[in-house]
């Protein structure tokens, strides 16, 4: 077994109350600027109220009830979004320490995360529109595709520090950040967080074509804790690269949190301008790539740190 | 179990959030939530309930992941006993992945990852 | 309340517009989302998204009906404005927006009809006629269930029937694609158009020898609404406003550097090619739709002499509705963004149906 901890590893208790404002006041600039570069490409002017001015409007607006809907699953599994995201996003170190330093942590986080696939189903399914059912369907196959990837590649940072709390795994970075050693699992650690905030280019289930797939009749406040859910899935998905690959806290001259601030929205930044450059990947086309290419290079990746590990056992 | 204390008072933040935000909305929503309305197709009214039996043609697919989602059981602890028990750990996991990964090849040749 | 009157001023600065484009009137079309462009106000999806109903140009019978149904659809703060003059559109949107930003819940619907609660909402058809398994049994809202229907591997599985626009993102103006659909498979399809023939003009201002101008522009609102459909909002939008250019009075030389490094992009882009491989779509795939589509806009910069102006024939509904039998919805949507009937030359009623 890993040694027991020597301090207790996690910030005081009421960073509880911190952690939501926190991410929502990470996922309002990650709207505000995808929205400046929506409009550069349009010409028109860039604004930074924009979250704001959205959010405002989605509170005075008008909430509604199609015929004969699920009410109850439609709410919940809009509700459920933000939910999980800010439980998942209670094992990020914000700097050295996380909100709840749980010995399981990146399984905990696995299983928040994994309540996105019921939440989106939920809220296509519930409002009984067809064009709903097609975008809760499409999330359900696109969740078989990125799912598998996405484990193994958290796996693969777990077995590199031989332990499932994020803590310990910033702190076997000390020597070495995990991206050198596992680059594939960085890299299909992001395409796959990105599937599963069902961010560009993996939009399908609430896609253009479908007039916004599960999403189509939402409107007021049930809207707005969607798709806020929705971007702080993304962001919390998108933070736990940093303590799982690129060292948490760790950098000259920058206290830690800082660190993970600068690291972190430079990930936000790539998985933003990533979106510009593709279009939307259906599932019926990113399924077999997923399980024929994605699958066994992670695999692959996992079988060549768990040799690095017992090398490292071996030596010492 | 003192470690989940936080997860608990986090997960009764974040609903209370939720909460407030709904009741804010009540109050500030300038009109009490629109009843019975026609779900939107296009602009046609709709001829039937959406709510079917959904034909989903992936459905292979989710045996195969059934498969593997079982073995992620299995690999969460392997990682944390990978160098105390040593090369057998390694060679007993990734010979057990490899079994799957046939599997798999065998799902696809045989059609079940491509349904369009 | 103070604080909800704020935030209806924050959020009438960039309310979403619900555009219902109409055949026959594709200059208003073009002129409003120009407009919107240059406002950076983002188009609705869907009726839950949408703060303002904009119905461009003069609806007929069948589309005065459909705009009532998406007003009905639309949640409150809601305006509902009417572009028939092209020079109207930018006092339209912001006398929309200054109605969004005052708006008080004593305020008479505009133009609405009753109340909600007194429309009538029964199927549209008679429920007799796809007589679920619901029996004898009083279903919610009037409708019936979807029915049972062998599909295409031999299965006994729901058929479930759905009509496809006439207000869709980036969808042909006015079009209906009646569908059956297992899973989110099309298994028959007819294609119709509502009201054609009001406009009389052909697509846009273009007169009958299209100029190179007007010839690189509807290549452009075409590519643009492809990328649209395929889930490509950044090349789209630069189509657009190379459009929008054009159509403001930008020479085709003026924009050929660009128009070329939009095409070369796309044409570049191997995850676009591996999404749009191997669907058919009638006589020609939409990946070669689409090739064709790019070669004509470079052609049209270029100063090429414009293809065969040849006779403008209305599109062939009947093998639109073939071409998307099969498909999955996102193809069907791809297919029909690449054929990109123009549904302006349809000139009477005019249906096809393919089992």
């Amino acid at each position: 077994m890993p040694e027991p901890m020597s301090a207790p590893a996690a910030l005081p208790l009421w960073w509880v109350v911190v952690l939501p404002f926190l991410l929502v006041a990470v996922a309002a600039a990650v709207v505000a600027a995808d929205a400046s570069l929506t409009a550069r490409a349009r010409g028109a002017r860039a604004d930074v109220l924009l979250p704001v001015r959205e959010a405002g409007r989605l509170l005075v607006g008008q909430r509604r009830r199609t015929v004969a809907a699920d009410s109850v699953l439609w709410r919940a599994g809009g509700a459920v979004l933000p939910v999980a995201a800010v439980l998942a996003g209670v094992v990020l170190p914000l700097g050295l320490r996380p909100v709840a330093d749980l010995s399981v942590g990146v399984v905990w986080f696995n299983a928040m995360e994994v309540l996105a696939w019921a939440a989106v189903w939920m809220v296509g399914w519930g409002p009984n529109s067809a064009l709903g059912l097609v975008g809760g369907y499409r999330f359900v196959a696109q969740g078989l595709a990125y799912e598998l990837p996405h484990m193994f590649a958290i796996i693969t940072a777990a077995l590199g520090a031989e332990s499932l709390r994020p803590t310990d795994i910033v702190a076997a970075q000390r020597g070495l950040w995990f991206v050198v050693i596992m680059p594939v699992a960085f890299v299909v650690y992001l395409i796959s967080a990105t599937a599963m905030a069902f961010w560009g280019p993996f939009d399908a289930p609430v896609g253009r074509d479908v007039a916004g797939g599960a999403a189509a009749e939402l409107s007021g406040v049930d809207r707005l804790v969607f798709a806020g859910g929705r971007r702080l899935l993304l962001v919390v998905a998108v933070a736990l690269a940093v303590p799982l690959f690129l060292g948490g806290g760790a950098g000259p001259w920058l206290p830690a949190w800082l660190w993970v601030a600068v690291k972190t929205a430079v990930l936000l930044a790539l998985v933003l301008l990533v979106r510009r450059r593709f279009p939307t990947i259906r599932a019926d086309r990113f399924t077999e790539v997923a399980w024929i290419v994605l699958v066994p290079l992670t695999i692959v990746q996992a079988l060549v740190v768990a040799l690095l590990v017992l090398n490292r056992g071996g030596a010492g | 179990m003192d470690e989940f204390v936080p997860v608990l008072a986090a997960l009764g933040v974040v609903v209370a959030a939720v909460l407030l935000l709904y009741g804010a909305a009540r109050v500030l929503a300038v009109r009490p939530p629109a009843l019975e309305i026609v779900p939107f197709s296009g602009g046609l009214a709709p001829t039937e309930h959406a709510f079917s039996r959904f034909h989903v043609r992936w459905y292979p697919v989710t045996m195969v992941f059934l498969a593997f989602d079982m073995e992620m059981i299995f690999m969460y602890p392997w990682t944390l006993v990978v160098s105390r028990i040593g090369p057998s750990a390694v060679i007993e996991m990734f010979l057990f992945l490899g079994i799957l990964l046939a599997g798999v090849v065998y799902a696809w040749r045989e059609g079940a990852l491509r349904w369009t | 309340m103070d604080l909800r009157r704020l935030l209806l001023r924050l959020a009438a600065a960039r309310p979403h517009v619900l555009l219902v484009a109409l055949p026959g009137a594709t200059e208003a079309r073009l002129a409003v989302e120009a407009e919107l462009g240059r406002r950076g106000w983002p188009a609705a999806v869907s009726p839950a998204d949408a703060d303002v109903l904009l119905v461009a140009g003069p609806a007929g019978p069948a589309l005065a009906a459909v705009v009532g149904r998406v007003w009905e659809q639309m949640p409150e703060p809601r305006v509902r404005v009417v572009v028939e003059v092209v020079a109207d559109v930018s006092g339209t949107l912001d006398s929309a927006a200054s109605q969004l930003a005052s708006w008080t819940a004593a305020r008479p619907e505009y133009g609405g009809p009753g109340p909600r609660e007194q429309e009538h909402r029964g199927p549209e058809h008679g429920g007799d006629e796809h007589g679920g398994h619901g029996g004898g049994m009083e279903m919610p809202g009037g409708l019936p269930m979807a029915d049972l229907g062998e599909d295409r591997d031999g299965l006994m599985l729901d058929r479930l029937h759905v009509a496809l626009g006439p207000v869709l993102p980036d969808w042909p103006a006015g079009l209906v694609l009646r569908v059956e659909l297992q899973g989110d498979v099309i298994q028959e399809a007819e294609a119709e158009v509502l009201d054609p023939g009001r406009g009389g003009s052909s697509r846009g201002d273009v007169p009958a020898a299209e100029d190179a101008r007007h010839a690189a522009a509807r290549h452009l609102d075409g590519l643009a609404r492809f990328l649209g459909v395929a889930g490509w909002a950044d090349p789209a939008a630069r189509a657009r406003r190379l459009r929008d250019d054009l159509l403001a009075g930008a020479e085709p030389a003026a924009v050929r550097g660009q128009v070329h490094a939009l095409t070369a992009r796309v044409r570049r882009s191997r995850t676009l090619r591996w999404l749009v491989r191997g669907i058919p779509a009638g006589e020609r795939a939409v990946a070669a739709r689409l090739a064709d589509r790019l070669a004509a806009l470079d052609a049209a910069v270029d100063g090429a002499p414009p293809a065969q102006p040849g006779p403008s024939r209305p599109p062939d509904l009947a093998a639109l509705a073939r071409a998307v039998v099969g498909a999955e919805l996102a193809a069907a949507r791809l297919v029909v963004a690449a054929v990109d009937p123009d549904t302006d030359l349809v000139a009477e009623e005019r249906g096809a149906r393919h089992a």
